[in-house]
């Protein structure tokens, strides 16, 4: 649809993700005005190269927000605002939850929760990593430099996660124990 | 046989994009060859493609709906999602920017004028000298919000911990510092239902399982 050029089946997509795409942004940069440029690029190019997403390697919803995180996190690298990680109190407090006004975002509501449990569950350490690299950007040696960890840890520390992750969000019976 | 291989702890470093680019490259090479870390990295990448999830989830400006649809489906277009109610706004900066009232409720808005359960802002103590901070909580969920607190000590993070009914503060793996202006957004894991408190106490770096009191930030939820 989007590949079609069909701006309505567009707008269905961006107003289905358009918060979430933010959000992520936001998350990572932590910055408004640079998380709405992130989101506005990568929903664009949603419309542009729609016919570059492959169903069989997910969702429309994990293929935009793969954009999204590829572009903040190269933002972050870029731009190393980082040091600059900051918010007014105004920026913060103007931050408005999303409504949840379907049943499918109520769903998607529930696995947030889902990966937020399976994170819960992990080790410390191992979420530790795992932030640091997914939502700072940090590669494996700078994750190790500033946690003062051989870099062998520092990997070994991500596989572990990943697995438990995986196993958690693949098998959620074995998991909620 | 695969415990030897010398890439298979690249794996899970590359598909949290973590690698150095000559590293990446290296695997990206040696996966063309090998199925067993193709297949790992499958399973790594659906894990880590999750991890967005875990992300709250905030309402993106109006004004980024306007240019994206507008440029997508002309000027005329307009989206059907309805305007923030920048009077909410206001009231919760108010809020914000009220004077200090020690772990009470200061303020129930309901910014989003819709169905959803109200966002509720609670105001926090701060055993510091300087610091302030509250707590966002909508729909289950929670922001702890800090402004003008001190760095951790070296080789020290700060810790959030959630206190339900009856039982001992149970850590979470927010683990955070702050800016050099001291200011600080982090997002709670996991759902505040039946969450009584909110502690933040200074940690080692990678956390601890029993908090060090007392505590830096008390916020009472309930």
């Amino acid at each position: 649809m989007v590949h079609g050029r069909d701006c309505d089946a567009f707008a269905v997509l961006f107003e289905r993700h358009v918060d979430a795409a933010y959000s992520l942004a936001y998350r990572i940069c932590r910055r408004r005005n640079l998380a709405e440029d992130i989101a506005q690029d990568a929903l664009l190019s949603v419309w542009r190269s729609g016919s570059s997403f492959d169903a069989a390697r997910g969702s429309v919803r994990s293929w935009l927000l793969g954009i999204v995180h590829h572009r903040a996190i190269d933002a972050l690298r870029r731009e190393s605002v980082r040091a600059g990680r900051d918010t007014s109190d105004d920026e913060a407090v103007s931050l408005l939850p999303a409504p949840e006004r379907t049943d499918a975002e109520v769903e998607r509501h529930d696995q947030s929760d889902q990966v937020r449990g399976a994170l819960d569950a992990l080790p410390v350490e191992q979420r530790m990593v795992i932030d640091l690299a997914y939502f700072h950007g940090l590669t494996h040696i700078q994750i190790a430099a500033s946690l003062q960890l051989p870099v062998g840890t520092v990997k070994g520390r991500m596989r572990l996660g990943l697995n438990k992750l995986h196993a958690a969000l693949t098998e959620p019976t074995e998991a909620v124990s | 046989m695969h415990g030897e291989d010398p890439f298979v702890e690249d794996v899970a470093a590359y598909a949290l994009g973590a690698l150095e680019p000559a590293e990446a490259e290296a695997l990206q090479r040696h996966l063309v060859a090998c199925a067993v870390c193709s297949d790992e990295l499958s399973a790594f990448e659906a894990a880590s493609r999750r991890l967005a999830d875990s992300v709250p989830v905030y309402r993106a400006p109006s004004a980024l709906r306007r240019r994206v649809l507008s440029e997508v489906c002309g000027g005329g277009r307009r989206s059907s999602v309805r305007s923030r109610r920048t009077w909410g706004i206001g009231v919760l900066r108010g809020v914000a920017l009220a004077a200090a009232v020690v772990s009470a409720v200061v303020a129930v808005v309901d910014v989003t004028g819709t169905r959803s359960a109200p966002a509720r802002v609670y105001r926090a103590s701060v055993g510091q000298a300087s610091g302030r901070a509250w707590v966002r909580v909508a729909a289950g969920h929670g922001e702890l919000v800090v402004r003008d607190l001190a760095q951790p000590a070296a080789g020290e993070v700060y810790e959030v911990w959630l206190q339900r009914r009856h039982g001992r503060p149970q850590p979470t793996s927010a683990l955070f510092g702050v800016t050099t202006r001291g200011s600080g957004d982090v997002a709670v894991p996991g759902s505040l239902r039946g969450v009584v408190r909110l502690i933040v106490t200074q940690e080692p770096v990678g956390g601890s399982r029993t908090p060090t009191l007392p505590a830096i930030i008390s916020a009472q939820l309930a």
